[in-house]
């Protein structure tokens, strides 16, 4: 072996010496240049530039820049590498004109793994190792197949998401033991209430986003808001260099989902424009098992039914234009966003009852966006300003007067004079309109410091009517949807980030003020009317967080993080809802102090693990308490403390198979109880929450299977949720096994969400590395598990997906 | 001390348990008689809150002491905060899961409660049990105007009874109706259910429009014979709630509350009085001149809500304050006592030996238990959470048994055994 490597560098050398006169005889006069960059317009700095069938080659600069002296007269093969994306090979012809100048786009790959290492990120390697922990959902990497966004954010360590029912349905993201309104969520970093429902995890699609990041500790300075528990940032698709992207998805019950995302610029790159857009349909009409009552005796029987009232339709578009890299501004770029959904609403709470008419709505036919990024002071200086206003009209109908059974069949209506599936008629036609703004501004200070200051402001109003909503009490009755509702909210945030011992040591320090404004109307309790006046309240107080980062080589990674976060008490909150939910003005904000531990060591794509943990003790959760026989309020009750550890681990088993798996484990409890009637709750595993869940997952890539030159990537993905309980349970009498996964409770509770185990598998099948077509077969639930998110709410069983996914880079050779 | 009372207390009761009389009288209703009783203690305790948790658990002898609830004796449930009993069984409106019906709980082989039947109904509903095959609810989803029957035996619909016959019209009166949604009650026979003219789009709940009616019906015959409307109160119980707050004496007599929280067309509150009224045994009239209020037991506008007869003695608690209006913002303070009262003479003795107690909500404070008045005190100055029990003196009362864990004490009685 090593007299054949030594023979032929010798005859390699001797033909080299032997030609070197006739190369040198050959005019170098041409010039090959260019810059490699990422889709999203990310410079790559030393990405591998090659002349196929010579040794002549050079590396891009910092810009992604490179330059290549060649003779002209010619066409040149050039080979262009760079770790962790595909390699790709370009024509520059040289026959006709001395120099080109090509503008190149590496695309992230996730099959094609080079034994050679180049050090080197794309934005969503870089939110994976920024300062703050960050679980960073690769979304790009599973735009081929027919995952939802749920499904893989499910498959990450730390975070779970419930949906009640099909696609469309609610849902609630847990991280780190918290849920509902202490998780934000943003849209490339703007809090996403302006876009209503119409950004939900549960509609949409992978296709229209880069990446996710979820903070489960502290956030990003640049990411404002009171978010007690961490956040959820939905970075859209990026895209700089012309392309045209689509997918479509035909799947079981019924459903079909496709996407468009297109992005131009001009051949000076000065100006750009695009549009992203998705349609959603899906009957969601899969089996559950309902209990059906006997009409004589009453009594329910289990039964198997086909979902009847269940279907799901959205559509939502961004089209957007502006300028970028003109002496005015670094990018100007103006947005108009528009979404229609419709949901109809097929059962209540529990699944008790179907309901054969109900549904909601909401629209939203313009909403303009306006953004302006300009670097200032060579650079040192960046200032970045998001504004958007949006009305969006909601709508909740139930009036149906009868009834339907879970056979789709409807019944007169029993009493003539009653309307509502629910037992509460409804006809609230409600509009939102939401004010948010966001001041973003970077200052360099020099190589190891950088200041960043964010604010975000946002106004909320709320104006609508309900015919048959609740009125309040007296002579004039008021329609309790009319009453006026704002609510302003302002969070700024300062931060210091810092790099030290050769950037091997990072740090970032923050302060954060956060202040809520509210306006409405009380009831008075002395009269049980309306209070002719409106009230007002006030919320304001600071945070601070800390975070550090410890890079030991580049293999090997500590993070250390503590925060005093904040979330404050919304509107409805504070002021009630001038009926039944009482003002309650000392209502404070709910404080957390969040800390977190994280390791993490990997041999490049070999393998890799990372482990975290994490500390809570948050005082003063807001929730709802009954006040009496009539009333209730909302009350800072509960205080919960516990840790968390989860573990995330791949491993490239073979070229051909790769491995990952991850597992989340947390014990978060009551504590300090105060009432005395329940003090023996004390130190009880918090409620109807899930506390040990896990994926598996397994990726197999093979080439030239079906055609000469094609991709198979085949995969399989396993869930597990381990079996919780609806109501708190003493923690004496917990399950006994190890960390309570194993054994029963010493208690008799039937109150269960069942265990999950859900299996997916699914293959995607490149025809040609050339060709910009993916097909993917996708088996959801294989086994065809009864699965709960949430007590008593089936969600689908086993459903059968087919995805094509196209992508036309249309500017490659360019 | 309290230990000497306790012993005397038990002393009592074993006595009283053997001179206690066999004979078997014809009353029914939400708390049968337990003079025959045999079977298993239960206590149900919940917690308060969104999302809480209730526990029904048996015992085998009477709790005493500090008791703890949540065991392998307990059965969890979403939280309720009553139930009412006849002989072996216990009757909940909603399932352990929380589905509204009429649900029903036996002890199982496991000694625990079982859920063994359930009927279910469109919301939560009023139910009586009438005898081991006959009983009655509402079911708004099969008409607001009808009542349903069940078998509570088989736990099975039998069938309806279409009370709309019964009802006024004409101009100025309500054609927003509501039969038994509030009271469903029977004695001698006879079955007697509310008929509400609830406000334009009321719920049926303390917004009668007029005097508090009753349909009356034989059982029997299903025969609808006539209504019956009290001359002045407006509205019986609370129909949100487990608690009747109505009783049948020994004598056959059928006591009524109303807490006189009546709400008027215009949903503003306008009190009326509270009190205890009554149709006294072999009538099938309200007893126009019966009505125990606050005044008569010297608690001027003093609340009244929980009712038990025993041996003859009515025995009701009462707000010693008024209760603030609209607000119920005192309904939690510690402010209801008990009296003794005789029925024919109105005359009235207070129970004392135990602190004041909170309102009654969905269970009231009065339970009769081995032919015993228990009384629920819920004292977070006193740190008690439980039962006292009136002593042989029937002027004073000693504690029985304080809940140490499982929530509030929620409802107590005994099973017959049968």
């Amino acid at each position: 072996m090593f007299l054949n490597q030594a023979c032929m560098r010798f005859l390699l050398l001797f033909f080299m010496l032997l030609l070197s006169p006739l190369l040198k005889a050959q005019a170098v006069d041409g010039i090959i240049s260019g810059r490699i960059a990422f889709e999203n317009d990310e410079p790559i700095a030393g990405a591998s530039i090659r002349i196929a069938g010579s040794k002549q080659g050079t590396k891009s600069d910092s810009n992604g820049r490179f330059v290549l002296t060649v003779p002209s007269g010619a066409s040149y093969r050039l080979q262009i590498n760079y770790m962790g994306t595909a390699k790709r090979t370009i024509n520059a012809d040289l026959t006709k004109q001395k120099e080109t100048t090509l503008q190149i786009t590496l695309f992230e790959s996730t099959n094609e793994l080079d034994e050679v290492t180049i050090q080197g990120q794309t934005t969503t390697q870089k939110a994976k190792t920024q300062i703050v922990k960050a679980e960073v959902v690769d979304t790009k990497a599973h735009q081929q197949e027919a995952s939802t966004l749920v499904e893989l954010m499910n498959r990450s360590a730390g975070i779970r998401i419930r949906q009640s029912g099909g696609l469309g349905s609610d849902n609630n993201i847990m991280l780190n033991g918290f849920q509902g309104k202490s998780i934000k969520t943003f849209k490339d970093g703007v809090p996403t209430d302006y876009l209503g429902a119409a950004f939900n995890l549960s509609t949409l699609p992978v296709n229209m986003l880069e990446h996710v990041e979820v903070y489960k500790g502290v956030l990003p300075t640049q990411l404002g808001a009171d978010a007690l528990g961490g956040a959820v940032n939905l970075v859209s698709r990026l895209g700089t260099q012309p392309y045209l992207a689509a997918s479509y998805e035909l799947a079981s019950f019924n459903t079909h989902r496709a996407t468009i995302n297109w992005y131009h610029r001009s051949d000076n790159s000065k100006l750009f424009g695009g549009l992203d857009a998705f349609f959603n349909y899906s009957d969601n009409s899969y089996q559950v098992t309902a209990d059906i009552p006997n009409e004589e005796t009453a009594n329910v029987i289990p039964e198997k039914v086909k979902l009847f009232h269940n279907a799901y339709r959205q559509w939502y578009a961004e089209a957007y234009g502006g300028w970028k890299d003109v002496f005015w501004a670094d990018e100007f770029r103006l947005g108009i966003t528009t979404f229609y959904m419709k949901r109809d609403n097929q059962f209540a709470a529990l699944m008790e009852r179907p309901f054969g008419a109900a549904y909601s709505r909401q629209k939203a036919p313009i909403i303009p966006t306006l953004r302006y990024k300009k670097s200032l002071l060579n650079g040192k200086l960046i200032f970045d300003q998001f504004a958007v206003y949006s009305s969006i009209n909601n709508l909740l109908v139930d009036t149906l007067s009868g009834s339907y059974d879970w056979y789709g069949q409807y019944h007169a209506p029993v009493d003539a004079g009653k309307r509502g599936e629910s037992g509460n008629a409804s006809l609230a036609d409600i509009r939102f309109s939401n004010l948010t703004t966001r001041t973003g501004i970077n200052y360099q200070l020099n190589e190891q410091h950088g200041l960043t200051f964010n604010l975000v402001f946002n106004d909320y109003n709320r104006k609508g009517s309900d015919p048959y909503g609740a009125v309040s009490a007296g002579e004039n009755p008021v329609d309790l949807q009319s009453l006026p509702a704002d609510y302003t909210k302002v969070v700024g945030a300062l931060g210091l980030s810092s790099t030290f011992l050769e950037k091997r040591l990072q740090n970032l320090v923050q302060v954060k003020y956060y202040q809520a404004n509210a306006v409405g109307q009380e009831v008075n309790l002395s009269t049980g009317r309306l209070r002719e006046e409106t009230s007002k309240a006030k919320s304001s107080t600071f945070g601070a967080a800390e975070a550090l980062k410890w890079n030991i080589n580049p293999n090997t990674f500590f993070r250390l993080s503590g925060e005093y976060a904040t979330r404050l008490p919304e509107q409805q909150e504070i002021l009630g809802n001038g009926n039944f939910v009482l003002a309650n003005f000392g209502l404070n904000p709910e404080r957390s102090v969040n800390g977190n531990l994280g390791f993490g060591y990997n041999k490049g794509n070999h393998y890799g693990v990372e482990v975290n943990s994490f500390y809570r003790i948050t005082k003063d959760m807001i929730i709802s308490v009954p006040v009496n026989l009539i009333y209730s309020q909302s009350s800072n009750v509960e205080q919960v403390r516990g840790i968390g550890l989860e573990t995330d681990a791949y491993v490239q088993a073979f070229k051909w198979l790769r491995l990952n798996g991850n597992f989340t484990y947390q014990d978060f409890r009551l504590y300090h109880v105060t009432e005395p009637s329940i003090l023996y709750l004390e130190r009880a595993r918090l409620r109807n929450v899930p506390y040990f869940f896990a994926n598996l997952g397994a990726t197999f890539n093979v080439n030239n299977t079906i055609s000469n030159g094609d991709h198979l990537q085949a995969y399989w993905y396993f869930s597990y949720v381990h079996e919780y309980y609806l109501n708190y349970i003493p923690k004496d009498t917990e399950p006994d096994g190890f960390l309570g996964l194993w054994g029963d409770a010493k208690i008799d509770a039937p109150n269960i969400i069942p265990g999950q185990n859900v299996h997916t598998v699914g293959v995607v099948w490149n025809p040609s590395p050339s060709q910009p077509l993916s097909i993917n077969l996708e088996c959801k639930n294989l086994f065809d598990a009864a699965v709960y998110d949430n007590f008593r709410i089936q969600n689908a069983g086993r459903s059968f997906h087919l995805k094509l996914n196209y992508i036309l880079n249309y500017s490659h050779n360019k | 001390m309290n230990r000497k009372i306790f012993k005397w207390g038990v002393f009592l009761w074993i006595g009283g348990m053997l001179l206690v009389s066999c004979s078997k009288d014809d009353k029914n209703g939400p708390d049968d008689d337990q003079n025959q009783a045999t079977g298993k203690y239960v206590l149900l305790t919940a917690e308060s809150g969104s999302g809480s948790a209730g526990y029904y658990a048996a015992y085998d002898a009477l709790p005493n002491g500090n008791v703890d609830n949540i065991g392998g004796y307990s059965l969890q449930a979403r939280a309720y905060g009553g139930f009412r009993h006849y002989g072996n069984w216990i009757f909940n409106r909603a399932t352990l899961a929380g589905e509204t019906g009429v649900v029903r709980y036996n002890v199982g082989a496991s000694g625990k409660l079982e859920q063994t039947g359930f009927i279910k109904c469109g919301s939560s509903a009023q139910n009586l049990v009438v005898d081991e095959n006959t009983g009655f609810y509402f079911d708004a989803d099969r008409g607001k105007t009808k009542i349903q029957k069940f078998n509570p035996t088989s736990m099975q619909r039998t069938g309806e009874i279409d009370l709309s016959p019964l009802i006024e019209k004409g101009n100025g009166i309500s054609t927003n109706v509501y039969t038994g949604n509030q009271t469903i009650a029977a004695k001698e026979g006879k079955l007697y259910v509310n008929i509400t003219y609830s406000r334009t789009g009321g719920s049926g709940h303390n917004d009668n429009t007029r005097n508090f009616t009753m349909a009356v019906i034989d059982i029997a015959t299903e025969k609808l014979e006539k209504t019956i409307t009290h001359k002045f109160v407006k509205n019986q119980g609370h129909s949100p709630s487990e608690f009747p707050a109505w009783t049948q004496g020994t004598d056959g007599t059928l006591y009524f509350v109303t807490t006189g929280w009546d709400y008027d067309e215009q949903n503003i509150m306008v009190p009326q009085p509270s009190g205890v009224y009554r149709i006294k045994a072999g009538e099938t009239d309200f007893d126009q001149d019966w009505f125990l209020d606050g005044e008569k037991l010297d608690i001027k506008d003093g609340q009244l809500w929980s009712v038990r007869e025993l041996n003859g003695k009515l025995y009701v608690d009462v707000s010693k304050k008024p209760v603030e209006l609209p607000s119920f913002g005192n309904l939690a303070d510690p402010m209801y006592t008990v009296y003794a009262v005789d029925p024919n003479s109105m005359a009235a003795t207070e129970i004392t030996g135990f602190p004041l107690t909170v309102f009654g909500h969905s269970t009231g404070n009065l339970e009769v238990v081995d032919n015993n008045l228990f009384i629920r005190v819920i004292s977070t100055a006193n740190n008690y959470n439980g039962y006292y029990q009136l002593n042989a003196d029937g002027k004073t009362a000693s504690a029985a048994f304080n809940v140490s864990r499982g929530g509030q004490a929620k409802g107590f009685t005994r099973l017959t055994g049968e």
